[in-house]
């Protein structure tokens, strides 16, 4: 075979190659014709007269858990956790003075109780100067 | 609290009898018919009169468990020491007058009258109260105030001319009861810190002064005592159920 072939069956076998690769080519979207409506032509008032708008529905708030670790106030949902620390555990060593978990409320101040009462079974004998 | 009981109302009631002779051991010559120099009445229809007025101020007590060191000043060895009781088995109460530090300064139950002392506030309860007794000796009355509300007013005998009640700031040092309101002292008497200028010796005891009921409903309104504040005996009931040991008794 000549060289002149070889070349030329090379080159055509390339172009096949390439017609078989080349994607379709997409077809353009045609522009709107005249009879596609995008915006209403007719009038929303009936013979009866224009109807009250329809309510707004209220957003649908999505489920919302605050955590301690994202604590992200939720307009819709919020939600109070108890992120306070987590009382310190008691140690184990039975010598180590453990804090009360309910500790008792301070004591008020010392009030007087009521007068103590006379014991009238032990009659005394004052020697006050009369 | 339970301290503050209001408008009691009384009524004395009058009854002519004996004068109050207190024990027969007077050292006193006492009049034949007990009263040591006896003064004109005061009053005449001697009643309780409850009226209101305001006055202000609490009171601090310090109450003793045991024997308690006073000393002459804070920090400073003690100088003598008072029993946890009194002679007649009371509990030991202090009327508080100033505080400073961890020490207290208290009046004492002792002669003179307006000894004062130190003692640790660590040694002592200290307790505050609402009631104090006024005694208006011109007047020949005893008022008594509980959170600057008057109680009671109640007409009164005082000491006569040669015994004469003595003066000043005291205190209820004992709560007694006699057992029989037919009693020289009537049914209640109340031992003060406050004693005689006169009489050193009184039927045994040092002189102490104290409030007390009658047997001689008569004396009231009068100078005719030892110098001792008689009361008519429901009064003395009255004070029973509202004097504190430590419940500032002041006398002028």
């Amino acid at each position: 075979m000549h060289l002149t072939d070889r070349l030329t069956r090379m080159l055509l076998g390339a172009m096949t190659l390439g017609a078989v690769l080349v994607p379709a080519t997409v077809a353009a979207a045609e522009p709107p014709g005249p009879g596609d409506l995008t915006t209403p032509t007719t009038d929303p008032c009936g013979p009866d007269g224009c109807l009250p708008p329809e309510p707004e529905p209220e957003p649908e708030c999505p489920p919302f858990v605050a955590t301690c670790d994202d604590l992200t106030s939720n307009p819709c949902d919020p939600v109070e956790e108890d992120c306070s620390p987590d009382p310190e555990p008691c140690p184990q060593d039975a010598d180590a003075d453990c804090p009360d978990p309910n500790p008792a409320p301070e004591p008020e101040p010392e009030v007087g109780p009521d007068p103590e009462p006379v014991d009238p079974s032990v009659p005394a004998d004052p020697n006050f100067t009369g | 609290m339970g301290t503050h009981v209001r408008a009691l109302l009384l009524a004395a009631t009058v009854a002519v009898s004996a004068a109050c002779g207190g024990g027969g051991s007077a050292p006193a010559d006492e009049a034949a018919a007990g009263s040591p120099g006896v003064d004109g009445p005061a009053s005449t229809t001697p009643t309780t009169t409850p009226t209101t007025a305001s006055a202000e101020g609490t009171t601090l007590v310090a109450r003793a468990d045991g024997e308690l060191a006073v000393s002459p000043e804070p920090g400073a060895p003690p100088s003598h020491h008072l029993p946890a009781t009194t002679e007649f088995g009371s509990p030991r109460a202090l009327l508080v007058l100033d505080e400073q530090g961890d020490w207290l300064h208290v009046a004492l139950p002792d002669r003179p009258n307006g000894s004062t002392g130190w003692i640790a506030r660590a040694d002592v309860e200290v307790r505050e109260f609402d009631e104090r007794v006024e005694i208006d000796l011109a007047a020949r009355t005893l008022t008594l105030v509980d959170g600057g509300e008057v109680v009671l007013t109640t007409p009164i005998a005082v000491g006569a001319s040669a015994a004469p009640t003595p003066t000043g700031a005291f205190y209820v040092v004992d709560k007694l009861a006699t057992g029989d309101p037919d009693d020289t002292y009537g049914p209640f008497a109340f031992g003060l810190s406050a004693h005689s200028d006169v009489l050193t010796e009184f039927a045994g005891g040092d002189g102490q002064v104290g409030i007390h009921g009658t047997n001689d409903p008569a004396s009231i309104g009068q100078a005719v005592s030892h110098g001792c504040i008689r009361v008519p005996n429901d009064v003395a009931e009255a004070l029973e159920a509202r004097l504190h040991l430590g419940t500032p008794v002041t006398i002028g």
